[in-house]
């Protein structure tokens, strides 16, 4: 990879380029689909190629290949220097990368059992043992297990002199039930909705889930929300967690503090966003106990990395402190422009995607009660935890999700279930309404391994840690009051 | 672009490397040039090219598959080894549904060179002219420009070879004044010389002309005149969530047990047609199956679903319709070359015949609420007007809608005669709508 990376680096500074990087990236990708107590696919893929970017007089250019011989390395050279003095015929504000010491080295992500070397015999006996569970359930008409690994080898090399290589292990698994009965449809995942729980981490996530150990109960709960009361409408407290708070903090907190979309970068597709520049350091964001950072150092989220896609170290930012606005997620070419320094947030999702300005593992700090006291307190509210439908405006801020089911909470305890809740809100007012964060007993780091942006779009690996939050008086029960 | 006879040597190398009794090899991919650019400048300018094989086999009864990106004689091996090596692996029987059958397909023209061929400069100075035309009225422009081709090649060890390329071109244009007053318009064809970039252009900025004035407009039932670009977003969750055989027998779709049965207005209809010359497409499906038109909703009527190999099966008397997709078909067959048939009306009558009502140029982010219903929710986004007697007032702030999908489809009042392509679902064809009471439940905040 090292030689290849050489080769091309010398033949973009020769063919003009002012700075070039180039990504070069090995993959391999399995995933095991059952359903319905059958293997409906078993994935096995294997890609390799490279990307080389150009910055010819302050116009970025890109061009990627997955044929390495000397040859198909100078054309793609040589196209991304030409794409590059193309883009320049429109002029324009020129880019600008902040200074960053060129760094040399090594990280792997952590792991302890690699899945690749795990029998497929006992991935699928693991998966089929919760497939018999959950059709025990006589009104579950469909169930759904999987497992999905990841492997990857990235060397990354700079012609400022960077030269880093990068391995990462991410494993993912999960369970969903799926009940029928008439015009109603129910659906029970664990240990996560949209295919399950992901890390950057070995065979051993799969194994601490414990999926066999909750079938039972997905399916279950799939069961009883078919004759379980529609969540009524109206204004109550919520309180939410795990990967809905998650997707929460991701919609209005993650993709908001992006600061390509400041700039209209993404204008024409994922959209702006209300936290303009002028609203740094000054805009109350959340109430003061919300406290939101964006951290690639912690190795074991799904976002995780040593180094980000323009060669810089992984880095932890405020973005929310005290509920103050206070940070951005920032790439060299962004960060600049307004004379920060990078948050380390360019990522590119392969060797042939541009990098873009993309999450990296945004968490929620967790406060001082417990989750059981965050309940006990609660006087009429509902819990809302797993995500099922998602929705949020082109500048983040009037966002509508829908979750699988939730808990009733009357006078401090649980008593009920509720089919089809569905919140709204707009992105301030809803987070100065938080008024109380579970503690680190109920912390967990949460993968969301399908986060889309770009044109051509992107799909990015991202993770958020929070734990459980109330919010006061939020609009609950959208789409079905009609 | 990988060539005929290239394909199809590297498929006979896989299907020779193959001991199972029954392989199947896609060699799949393209090339795609895509020129984004924002705030009056190019940002991003990209090119990536990529093939790969997948190699799928049935051997002793059980199924596996295999995918690289590499193509040398010993990586094709090697991957034909994986496929085999995991349908040995596997605990339970498993079929490959492909095709017995070896017939001779259409050869559709779907590939322009030129398309193709097009140099960046000529991309950037097509992007030139838009964002003259933007910066003349003191706008900024925001878009993309891309050109792609693509290759379907499949060849299967029953004697069975297909091969189909196309080429796309696809513009977006987002302008914006210094208040950030949105306009929104786009173009889609075959070939970039169809690309009308100044018409895009023109759209684009009218409405940031139309938006100066505005106005505020709560969350409440109006009547909407949806253009193309919205339509295009009711329509592919309309086919998503009903049009598979999976979902019907899944129970999820909302054409399970309705066949026959009105479920949208009698103005309206749906037919998947990939020999439509409006909706063209590859004349074979992922499992050497010919795909033939099918009439999906008919005056309102539900008619037919999806079918492939698999989910034709399990239902008495039904055939694949040929909307197979390729192993592991985890959604199951879906219909990617859909029409909806076109009215009499246009745009301007649309807006005349309305008393007060919203013009809504295109939708954001819109998702599932409930998938059997269905209900769907998103925003309205870059161009959304206030129409008072008969004509656009103003622009509003952006609202969201919930609304029940096929409750939607019954009150549509006029459908226009002029239809747009789009490369969504697969290939759209669409026309504009005026549809009655469209339910909006909230906005953002200066819609409030």
């Amino acid at each position: 990879m090292k030689d290849h990376a050489n080769l091309a680096l010398n033949l973009a500074t020769r063919y003009g380029a002012d700075y070039a990087d180039v990504r070069i990236v090995e993959r391999d990708f399995e995933a095991l689909f059952l359903k319905n107590r059958g293997i409906e696919g078993v994935v096995n893929n294997h890609s390799y190629g490279m990307g080389i970017r150009v910055l010819v007089d302050g116009f970025f250019g890109f061009a990627a290949n997955p044929d390495l011989t000397p040859e198909k390395i100078d054309i793609a050279v040589r196209r991304a220097v030409a794409i590059a003095r193309a883009s320049a015929r429109v002029g324009g504000e020129r880019t600008v990368l902040t200074a960053e010491k060129a760094h040399t080295g090594e990280w792997s992500s952590p792991w302890k059992i690699d899945p690749f070397t795990v029998p497929l015999e006992q991935k699928i006996g693991l998966l089929m043992a919760c497939e018999e569970i959950m059709a025990k359930e006589k009104k579950v008409t469909v169930t759904r297990s999987s497992m999905n690994f990841l492997r990857e080898t990235k060397h990354f090399a700079s012609t400022e002199g960077a030269s880093i290589t990068q391995r990462v292990l991410q494993s993912g698994a999960g369970i969903a039930a799926m009940a029928v009965e008439g015009n109603e449809v129910q659906v029970r995942s664990f240990p996560a909705s949209f295919r399950g729980q992901y890390m950057n981490a070995g065979y051993e996530l799969i194994e601490s889930l414990k999926l066999s150990e909750n079938a039972a109960h997905c399916a279950s709960e799939a069961a009883q929300l078919l004759a379980a009361p529609q969540c009524p409408s109206g204004n109550y407290d919520i309180i939410i967690g795990k990967s809905q708070l998650a997707l929460q903090v991701h919609e209005s907190c993650g993709h908001a503090s992006e600061l390509d979309r400041v700039f209209g970068m993404e204008a024409n597709y994922a959209g702006m966003t209300f936290l303009t520049v002028d609203k740094l350091g000054n805009f109350r964001y959340g109430s003061d106990i919300v406290n939101i950072t964006s951290d690639a150092t912690c190795a074991a989220g799904l976002g995780a990395f040593g180094y980000d896609d323009d060669g810089v170290p992984a880095r932890r930012t405020d973005v929310v402190k005290d509920g103050m606005f206070v940070g951005y997620l920032s790439s060299r070419d962004t960060a600049s422009r307004v004379g920060l320094a990078t948050s380390g947030n360019a990522r590119a999702e392969d060797w042939n995607a541009i990098p873009l300005v993309r999450m990296s593992c945004v968490n929620l700090a967790p406060g001082d009660i417990s989750y059981e006291e965050m309940i006990a307190s609660t006087e009429r509210g509902i819990i809302l935890n797993e995500n099922k439908s998602w929705s949020i405006d082109d500048l983040r801020l009037n966002f509508q999700f829908g979750m699988e089911l939730g808990y009733m909470v009357e006078k401090g305890k649980i008593t009920g279930i509720v089919k089809n809740p569905t919140y709204t809100g707009i992105t301030p007012e809803f987070w100065r309404s938080c008024d109380a964060i579970a503690n680190r007993d109920s912390w967990n780091i949460w993968g969301v391994p399908n986060c889309g942006k770009g044109q051509p779009t992107q799909t990015m690996r991202v993770a958020h840690g929070v734990s459980y939050a109330r919010f006061r008086g939020v609009k609950v029960g959208v789409g079905y009051d009609k | 672009m990988i060539s005929e006879v290239h394909a199809r040597r590297i498929l006979e190398q896989a299907l020779s490397a193959s001991p199972a009794a029954r392989t199947v090899a896609y060699l799949m991919g393209g090339k795609e040039s895509l020129t984004r650019f924002a705030e009056n400048a190019i940002h991003q300018n990209v090119l990536k090219k990529d093939y790969y094989l997948k190699v799928v086999v049935e051997h002793e009864g059980k199924v596996g598959m295999a995918t690289s990106n590499l193509f040398d004689p010993a990586s094709v091996r090697r991957t034909v080894e994986q496929a085999v090596t995991v349908a040995k692996l596997q605990t339970k029987p498993s079929r490959l549904f492909f095709s017995d059958k070896v017939t001779e397909y259409a050869r559709v023209p779907l590939y322009d060179e030129a398309t193709i061929e097009m140099s960046p400069e000529a991309r950037a100075d097509r992007v030139k002219e838009i964002v003259d035309a933007a910066r003349g009225r003191g706008y900024k422009a925001s878009g993309a420009f891309s050109v792609s081709d693509w290759v379907t090649s499949i060849a299967c060890n029953s004697g069975f070879h297909g091969y189909h390329t196309e080429t796309t071109a696809n513009l977006t244009l987002t302008v914006m004044d210094q208040d950030n007053l949105a306009g929104f318009a786009e173009h889609a064809a075959h070939t970039v010389g169809e690309i009308d970039h100044r018409g895009v252009a023109e759209r684009a900025i009218r409405k940031v002309d139309l938006s100066k004035r505005r106005h505020s407009l709560g969350p409440g039932q109006y009547d909407v005149v949806l253009e193309h670009s919205a339509v295009v977003s009711l329509a592919m969750f309309l086919i998503y969530l009903g049009m598979s055989a999976q979902d019907v027998h899944e129970g999820t779709s909302f054409m399970a047990g309705r066949l026959g049965q009105k479920i949208t207005g009698g103005n309206f209809t749906l037919i998947d047609d990939a020999t439509h010359p409006g909706t063209p497409g590859r004349a074979f499906d992922y499992q050497g199956v010919p795909r033939r038109p099918l009439t999906l909703i008919e005056n309102g009527v539900a008619r037919a679903y999806a079918h492939d190999l698999e989910t034709a099966e399990k239902e008495p008397g039904a055939a694949s319709t040929g909307h197979g997709n390729p192993y592991p078909s985890l959604y199951g067959p879906m219909p990617f070359n859909n029409r909806i048939e076109p009215g009499d009306s246009n745009l301007e009558e649309m807006i005349r015949s309305t008393k007060r009502g919203i013009y809504v140029t295109h939708f954001h982010y819109d998702n599932v609420v409930d998938p059997k219903v269905p209900i769907i929710t998103g925003m309205t986004r870059d161009g959304t007007f206030l129409i008072e007697e008969g004509e656009i007032v103003g622009s509003i702030g952006n609202l969201r809608y919930n609304e029940r999908l096929l409750d939607a489809f019954a009150r549509i009042e006029k459908i226009s005669s002029d239809r747009k392509f789009f490369f969504e679902a697969g290939k759209l064809l669409v026309p504009a709508m005026k549809i009655n009471q469209f339910t909006f439940t909230g906005g953002t905040p200066d819609a409030q």
